[in-house]
């Protein structure tokens, strides 16, 4: 294309004028169509984590918020085969609600739209630890994409600023090149890309479609939003070190603060949670030593304290695995591998929900120092 | 192995974010300023930094490379000695080619050497050097040579300004991959203090915005074609790789006309002109003319600096023919020290050496075959990309074995080829549109919301249709 400027720069202005605003008008609009999208669009896992709540048979009666580290740790499988070993098939129903980069906000979400729904458990174990209520939020970032409109972001702003300010302008400012995956999924009925072709089949056997979709899946990059070492264990081919993030949360955690917003939000979850006479449980999961490490007075005390007082107020006992297993248990310092997840489980089992849902006293689980790892 | 040099980061894209940040910063210390020195300082800065981003330490090849030829070219304009200045030529196309031929070629030729060598006592295996290709070292060099052989043919007097020549050779729009300026055309337009112009500016948006387009929407789309077929041939069936090949062609010509269009659009935007760099090489009805159409910097290049040099077309058929295969083969040689390379300038030497010495019937110059002459014209030209594309010779014969012999093998998935197929037909609409109607003219009648929405519409196209990761411009490596 060869062309040669034009004399008229007042109509050029003109037209650039009217290009950006159109231009930011377009990406407003289509920002707010996001915002009001259905979960399904920004927040997919949100979506399928209460497809499950909606259509599990028999309903749930004991349900599993948190992050990646809940994600990896609770086996219901497992929990299933000790409890029935014991009380054969009066068990109660189980389903695991964590999602990757799960937090508080998170949590609020799900167990809202979850009751909305007409799913009402009778028991929420909630995943909490210091990485949950330190300031800023490292899992906000992920809430952002998924989750906040501008409402919300205005309500966090200052948090968000501190966490990533670019994630926060481009999601706000340019959603269509932010979302650009989510809204081509929304539009087309199924996620990008579109030319995607598999390598050819090996000669050993034929490429399986679940291999096929990994792959894609891969190539994507689907866990865009979420910070470094948030995933359930399993997740690559590289061996188990439980030494592996340390370092990154040695810095996080180097000035604890407590943030307010992240406190109001679980103090929200349990209140809705007493309100719907859902028995709330409150549990650190296990971590490994490097990582336990790091967690000084200067952390630990702000955090019992708050845990306490919201224990206090809401009736929501809190139970700290975070000892409970040995390294060889995990996979990298926060997520357990697949036999810290069997332990973890049993352990859940056994001093958990046994004596909440068997015991005498429902609500009054047995003390965790009771049952040995 | 050994490496040098070790630091290297991620080159600025044109489509990314930090490009933006940089054109912002840049655009507005520009215009902000009323000195001209102060821009032009200003625009080097920016050069400076874009390619520091990549690697700082190349940066000072790069700066060095400048320094000598602006002092070359001064002592050439400044001797009456003829042999002073042939030396003084001589000297400057040594330490420019030597320093293109040390980065690019050297492993090549240690490869193409070491066999000879091995009977007389060497180790096994040759001591390749694990060395970092200066980004855009093709085309500096190329710009360079153009100014001192202008220089010392009186074309062009030799620069006085150090600043307007390095702004001539990293002008970042163009300096990782081209278009390959001419010092006659760019130089004189760092003379004189521009106006701020809107006029330019929204031409230099509308051309910034087709070149993303091209690339973000077409190119890197069709790469996810292209890509795990030529990974792997031997396991794809004949129809895939003829898609893969076409795809190719399509992803080249939008990934390198895309980049030449925004590094245009930019130029522009700052008051400076580059030049055209590509003119709907697709719709070309032979090779000759293909040649005119696409790559035409290097093109015109090529024909000033070495085919006419070899003599060109005055020394009758077989001279001519000569000068034509070295001219391509070493224009291949320029794109990369491999045998595919070296291969495909063979094979269109011998295209170009074909078309000129067999005249075609007259017959075949009917226009209602022109359609029949473009695609003949483009499948020739994608029997060539199968060299260009393919990571050996030896995979290219298995490409192109598998295209002419119908093979059975891995096939494009319906919804992929229905896809492929939509943007093969948009960009041969989009091709048919630019040489038939006066899209230039339709841009300019528009009434003013018209042509400001399709702007805004256009980008937040480019943004929604672009993938998740967008690869670097095929023509950066090189």
């Amino acid at each position: 294309m060869h062309v040669q400027p034009r004399s008229n720069s007042h109509r050029a202005a003109k037209i650039l004028l009217f290009a950006a605003i159109f231009f930011f008008c377009g990406e407003l609009a289509l920002g707010a169509f996001l915002d009001t999208a259905p979960l399904s669009v920004r927040f997919p896992e949100a979506a399928l984590v209460l497809e499950r709540a909606r259509t599990q048979n028999p309903p749930p009666d004991i349900v599993f918020f948190g992050s990646s580290r809940f994600m990896a740790a609770i086996a219901p499988g497992e929990i299933d085969q000790q409890l029935r070993a014991s009380h054969g098939e009066r068990i109660p129903a189980l389903l695991p609600m964590a999602v990757l980069g799960g937090d508080f906000v998170s949590t609020e979400l799900l167990l809202d739209r979850m009751l909305a729904e007409g799913v009402r458990p009778r028991i929420a174990v909630i995943e909490v630890s210091p990485d949950l209520v330190g300031r800023p939020p490292h899992l906000l970032s992920a809430q952002l994409e998924r989750l906040f409109g501008w409402r919300d972001v205005v309500h966090w702003l200052p948090e968000l600023f501190e966490a990533d300010w670019s994630a926060l302008l481009t999601a706000r400012l340019i959603p269509v090149y932010h979302y650009r995956r989510e809204l081509l999924g929304w539009l087309v009925g199924r996620p990008p890309p579109y030319l995607f072709v598999p390598a050819p089949k090996p000669v050993a056997g034929p490429e399986s479609a679940a291999q096929v979709v990994q792959a894609a899946s891969n190539a994507q990059g689907v866990q865009r939003g979420l910070p470094a070492g948030t995933g359930p264990a399993g997740a690559s081919e590289t061996p188990d070190d439980p030494t592996h993030g340390v370092d990154r949360w040695a810095r996080w955690l180097r000035r604890f603060r407590l943030s307010e917003r992240c406190a109001e939000v679980l103090e929200r979850v349990l209140a809705r949670c007493q309100k719907e006479e859902i028995t709330c449980i409150l549990v650190e999961p296990p971590v490994a030593s490097g990582h336990r490490a790091l967690y000084g007075t200067d952390v630990v005390t702000p955090y019992r304290g708050l845990l306490e007082r919201l224990g206090r107020d809401y009736g929501a006992p809190y139970f700290d695995f975070g000892d409970r297993l040995p390294d060889t248990s995990f996979r990298d310092d926060s997520h357990v591998n697949r036999t810290g997840a069997i332990r973890f489980s049993a352990l859940i089992a056994n001093a958990l929900i046994e004596p909440l849902w068997f015991g005498g006293e429902r609500g009054r689980p047995a003390p965790t120092d009771q049952v040995a790892p | 192995m050994l490496e040098w040099p070790a630091v290297e980061g991620a080159a600025v894209l044109f489509h990314s974010i930090e490009f933006l940040q940089l054109f912002v910063v840049t655009f507005v210390l520009y215009w902000s300023l009323k000195s001209q020195r102060l821009r032009l300082g200003t625009l080097l800065l920016a050069s400076v930094y874009f390619y520091a981003r990549w690697n700082p330490w190349l940066v000072f090849l790069l700066i060095f490379t400048a320094l000598f030829d602006f002092w070359i070219a001064r002592g050439i304009e400044g001797t009456q000695s003829q042999p002073l200045r042939r030396a003084l030529l001589v000297l400057s196309l040594c330490v420019s080619l030597g320093l293109l031929g040390f980065f690019k070629y050297t492993n090549f030729l240690l490869g193409l050497v070491w066999p000879v060598i091995r009977p007389l006592g060497a180790t096994s295996d040759p001591p390749f050097f694990k060395l970092i290709l200066p980004l855009g070292i093709s085309f500096y060099t190329f710009e360079t040579i153009s100014y001192v052989v202008d220089v010392y043919r009186r074309r062009i007097p030799a620069e006085r300004s150090l600043l307007n020549y390095m702004l001539f050779l990293m002008f970042f729009p163009h300096l990782i991959a081209g278009p390959i300026v001419r010092p006659g055309d760019f130089l004189p337009q760092l003379e004189r203090l521009r106006s701020f112009d809107w006029s330019r500016v929204e031409l230099g948006a509308r051309l910034f915005l087709l070149g993303l387009l091209k690339k973000a929407v077409i190119a890197d789309q069709l790469a996810q074609v292209v890509d795990p077929v030529y990974a792997a041939p031997a396991g794809f069936g004949s129809s895939a790789l003829w898609a893969a090949t076409v795809a190719y062609a399509i992803q080249l010509y939008c990934d390198f006309s895309g980049y030449s269009d925004m590094a245009i659009g930019c130029a522009h935007t700052f008051g400076l002109k580059l030049p055209m760099n590509f003119n709907l090489p697709y719709l070309s009805q032979n090779v000759a003319e293909f040649w005119r159409r696409w790559h035409i910097s290097l093109s015109t290049w090529l024909r000033d600096y070495l085919y006419i040099p070899l003599g060109g077309n005055r020394g009758g058929r077989l001279a001519t023919c000569r000068n034509i295969l070295l001219t391509m083969l070493l224009g291949g040689l320029w794109h990369g020290a491999g045998w595919t390379f070296l291969c495909w300038g063979l094979y269109h030497g011998v295209l170009l050496a074909v078309h000129r010495t067999l005249p075609l019937p007259r017959w075949l110059g009917h226009s209602a075959l022109v359609p029949f002459r473009v695609a003949v014209t483009f499948v020739l030209w994608c029997f060539g990309m199968v060299f260009f594309r393919a990571r050996s010779i030896g995979d290219a014969g298995v490409v192109l074995s598998r295209m002419f012999v119908p093979t059975r093998g891995a096939e494009l998935a319906p919804s992929v080829a229905l896809v492929f197929g939509a943007i093969v037909v948009v960009v041969l609409l989009a091709s048919l549109a630019a040489r038939w109607m006066d899209l230039e003219g339709i841009a300019r009648r528009a009434p003013v919301p018209v042509a400001a929405g399709a702007l805004a519409v256009g980008l937040l196209l480019a943004q929604i249709l672009s993938p998740d990761a967008g690869g670097a411009f095929i023509y950066f490596q090189f």
